[in-house]
């Protein structure tokens, strides 16, 4: 068997500079190290021993690590999941309520506005149609009525307003003034009395 | 004063002594293993999980040891494994070949806070760092452990000729890096 100092030899033989190196290590260690390394490990082999715990084995048991572990009931699971569907149907319920009476709602006046402006521009572009010559003599022939004649014979041509303020009593003509008053510009109730 | 490996392997065989036995293999022999895998590893802690699990696994083995091989060497052959194991899986998950993992200890060599480049003793270290895996292993045991090359040549399982190259490859290696450094 080879001793130290045949070791040394032989290492001066090959490379004499590496043989005067000392061969202290250069690198350190935390202290107290070494006392330490044999509880540690013999902490993790009882750890590793150890088993879980249960109600059916005692807190300190150790068993090898080829047994098999006592097998543990587990707790029923209550499910939460009826409470949540109706919450989540409900909630579907109401936003599509609200859609649609929305898309009521938003469709029809959007409809009606619509009507309005096709009506007036069909009315626009059909009395554009019409030549001038033609509107007069709707005009001329169609003269203002009363509208109590309009309404009892729309035949009978309304009266020139001339004549219709004659044909008007005076107390019906008060009558008139008293209910329209507000239509009256400010300043101009003097004279129209 | 340390009990001969005979005298623990037999408290370690009693039922009512086998803790005590343990403990005290442990004692005897941590802080050698420890430099050992140290050495290969550099950083303290990667050293420290490695002795731990060296350890662990003298225990589960030390019953079904046979007493043909020493005590020493069987040790010893554990703690190789598991160096090399370490070094492996670190090489593996850092995607890096062999030779990059010693520019990789060199590194943590230089972060060491007493690191000092001057110093014979540091530059020797670096200089181990450069030397292929096997060659480190074969030069750490010869040259820290004074290990004889039939003793090495069961913790290694190669030939006492083979180990004899590698380490005056090794050593030759070194000195020419320390002189040119």
């Amino acid at each position: 068997m080879e001793n130290k100092q045949a070791i040394l030899q032989e290492t001066e033989a090959i490379a004499p500079l590496l043989a005067s190196i000392g061969k202290t290590e250069p690198y350190q260690i935390p202290e107290g190290y070494f006392g330490r390394v044999p509880n540690l490990v013999l902490e993790k082999l009882s750890i590793s021993h150890e088993v879980p715990l249960t109600d059916e084995v005692p807190l300190t048991q150790e068993v090898s690590l080829t047994q098999e572990l006592p097998i543990v009931p587990q707790t029923p699971v209550v499910s939460m999941q009826f409470a949540r569907k109706w919450m989540t149907y409900a909630a579907a319920a109401l936003m599509a309520g609200i859609l649609i009476i929305s898309a009521f709602l938003f469709s029809d006046r959007h409809a009606i506005k619509n009507a309005d402006n096709y009506s007036k521009e069909e009315m626009s572009m059909t009395l554009d149609q019409v030549s001038d010559a033609a509107l007069s003599n709707y005009l001329e022939e169609n003269t203002v009525a009363t509208n109590e004649a309009i309404f009892i014979e729309p035949k009978v041509p309304m009266l020139p307003m001339s004549e219709h303020m004659q044909t008007l009593s005076n107390e019906k003509l008060d009558e008139y003034l008293i209910e329209n008053s507000h239509l009256i510009p400010i300043g101009f109730e003097e004279s129209s009395k | 004063m340390h009990l001969s490996d005979q005298e623990l392997l037999s408290l370690f065989s009693n039922a009512a002594t086998k803790e005590q036995g343990y403990t005290a293999i442990i004692r005897k022999y941590q802080e050698k293993i420890y430099w050992h895998i140290r050495r290969m590893v550099i950083d303290h802690a990667d050293a420290d999980d490695i002795l731990q699990n060296t350890l662990i696994k003298i225990w589960k083995g030390l019953e079904n040891f046979r007493e043909e091989s020493q005590l020493f060497t069987w040790i010893y052959r554990i703690a190789t494994n598991e160096t090399l194991s370490f070094i492996a899986k670190e090489q593996r998950r850092s995607l890096v070949s062999l030779e990059q993992m010693g520019t990789i200890l060199e590194e943590k060599i230089k972060a060491d806070s007493h690191f000092n480049p001057n110093q014979l003793e540091w530059k020797l270290q670096l200089a181990i760092q450069k030397l292929p895996e096997k060659q480190r292993l074969v030069f750490h045991l010869r040259y820290y452990d004074a290990m004889p090359y039939e003793e090495m040549s069961k913790v290694l399982e190669t030939s006492e000729g083979a180990l004899k190259a590698s380490y005056h490859h090794a050593a030759k290696k070194i000195e020419a890096f320390i002189k040119n450094n």
